[in-house]
């Protein structure tokens, strides 16, 4: 007997009795079942038979060629037997505790068997899939939720994951799990929202997680590394719970998180960390550092006549105050304010609206002048790396005959090329503040913050700041 | 075959029926009981009948 999945098995009640003339003889009754190679299995009182083989069965216990053992009582299994049977090891019945050690298994594919079991319990993928296909689901849709909770949201339709929903997917488990925005070929990828149902699995992915004993790790832990304990994972939003399991590398105290660094653009860095909300990164216990109004402190002192941008100005001094203004004038939150100004510094196009708001409008028109200004007067070292990140300005072409229009690359957003501009001044500017600190590789950056558990007063970091790269800054917490 | 082994087949197995997998592979009995495939191909006839026998005293309730 082999046990290959490729075979045709059949396991069901037959419900016309079939008898052929052997089964007759013996006094057999009708198929009971045909077992998984497609053998015949008849009945006759408490045996069994199958070709040439037999057994009995008197409730539980099974007996064969003078074997006799005792089936396994029906009992409910658990979680965490689940997840090591995903796992594909072996446990017994005398198991007490299921310890897993976290480094000798890739920690992610913890968290899609987990993912794989929660989709199963609520009942979202079929039973009858293979082993492999379960997994596989698990993998794509947890990797998917990490994407659409990471930054904007926006996954290109070319990314595995994705694919595997689109095209795979029998049970039209994405429109289920994500609920996506309008999209353009080319030029924008959709974006994609957790509805409540991928929520949900993720509580469950956690709950389940909860259930699991790990094994201590002596792992030796380097600077940017960090340690979340349980207790905290409880009090840390579900999002922010699965970017940082999504970088665990072990256990010891609590999960070891190793952030992994993606700095390839002159300018930002980014991580899970970047990813996390401010309120999970006070939570672990990291001071923030943060260059106060950083695009308008940087830029101003890089144009010639900041007096030109008396608006940029009062913003830069008293960033509250300039915000309630705008608030008072529009009728609407601090929230969307707080928007609008970065808005008006990374649009290429005014916004409609910013007509009936004379403030914004003129904050609009000054940005723009200072984005002309900032790109004519930059070096050219800065303006080449910030000409390879920029992102293409598109420009309908149409066609005759065709009904659609073409887009074609017509030359960098003005808006983007300014961002990867003021951004390596930035950069500059969290490095000199980095210097300050006993251990600068130990602090995590974060666009315009730097991030460490050490104390160090501000007047410090703002005279380093000033001395090494020529700026004035205001650092705050 | 000895009882001991048996009855860590029967466990494995029906381990396996629990988690809706009526396709399992050798290697995958073998991870879950945690004996070599060639002990699984040796005892491949009562293994077959065991997987029968769980079957036939299982109900659908036990298969999640």
């Amino acid at each position: 007997m082999t046990y290959n999945r490729n075979e045709p098995l059949i396991r069901s009640h037959i419900d016309t009795p079939i008898c052929n003339r052997d089964s007759r003889s013996k006094g057999l009754s009708p198929i009971v079942l045909i077992s998984r190679d497609g053998d015949l299995v008849f009945k006759n009182g408490n045996s069994y038979y199958i070709n040439s083989s037999s057994f009995t069965l008197k409730e539980n216990l099974f007996t064969c060629n003078g074997l006799s053992v005792e089936l396994p009582t029906h009992r409910t299994i658990t979680p965490i037997e689940r997840l090591w049977l995903g796992l594909g090891f072996s446990f017994t019945k005398d198991d007490t505790a299921f310890d897993l050690d976290a480094v000798d298994v890739d920690f992610k594919s913890i968290l899609h068997t987990l993912t794989t079991m929660a989709l199963k319990d609520m009942k979202l993928i079929s039973g009858n899939f293979t082993q492999k296909k379960q997994q596989r689901y698990g993998e794509h849709v947890f990797e998917s939720y990490l994407l659409a909770v990471t930054g904007s949201g926006r996954i290109k339709a070319r990314n595995k994951h994705i694919r595997f929903l689109n095209e795979e997917d029998t049970k039209q488990l994405k429109a289920k799990l994500f609920t996506t925005s309008s999209y353009q070929a080319g030029v924008r990828s959709m974006e994609y929202t957790p509805t409540a149902t991928v929520e949900a699995i993720m509580r469950k992915v956690f709950a389940f997680l909860d259930t699991t004993i790990f094994k201590r790790n002596d792992i030796v832990l380097q600077p940017l590394d960090f340690v979340v304990t349980k207790e905290q994972l409880h009090q840390i939003r579900l999002h922010d719970v699965m970017l940082l399991l999504s970088c665990c590398t072990g256990y010891n105290d609590g999960f070891i998180i190793r952030p992994e660094i993606t700095d390839d653009q002159y300018s930002r860095v980014y991580s899970v960390f970047t990813s996390i909300s401010s309120d999970t990164r006070t939570l672990l216990g990291f001071k923030n550092y943060d260059i106060g109004s950083a695009l308008q402190t940087i830029c101003l002192q890089l144009v010639d006549n900041p007096s030109r941008y008396p608006l940029h100005q009062e913003l830069m001094n008293d960033k509250n105050k300039f915000r309630h203004k705008i608030m008072l004038e529009t009728g609407n939150d601090l929230a969307w304010a707080k928007k609008e100004f970065s808005k008006a510094n990374n649009l290429d196009n005014m916004p409609k609206r910013y007509k009936q708001y004379p403030t914004l409008q003129a904050y609009y028109k000054e940005a723009v002048l200072l984005r002309e200004e900032v790109i004519q007067g930059v070096d050219a070292t800065i303006l080449e790396r910030a000409e390879l990140f920029a992102k293409p300005k598109w420009r309908k072409k149409w066609v005759k005959g065709k009904k659609e229009p073409e887009y074609i690359v017509d030359r960098v957003k003005e808006s983007s090329l300014f961002f990867f501009i003021w951004t390596q001044h930035e950069r500059e500017i969290r490095e000199a503040m980095m210097s300050c600190f006993n251990t600068p590789e130990a602090c995590h950056q974060v666009h315009d913050a730097v991030y460490s558990r050490e104390e160090v007063d501000m007047q410090v970091l703002e005279n380093a700041v000033l001395e090494v790269t020529g700026f004035e800054v205001k650092i705050s917490h | 075959m000895k009882q001991e082994l048996a009855m860590k087949l029967a466990e494995g197995i029906h381990l396996l029926h629990l988690d809706s997998n009526p396709y399992y592979t050798n290697q995958q009995l073998s991870n879950v009981v945690g004996v070599s495939i060639s002990t699984i191909k040796r005892n491949r006839d009562t293994i077959k009948l065991l997987d029968v026998a769980l079957y036939l005293t299982e109900t659908d309730d036990d298969i999640q």
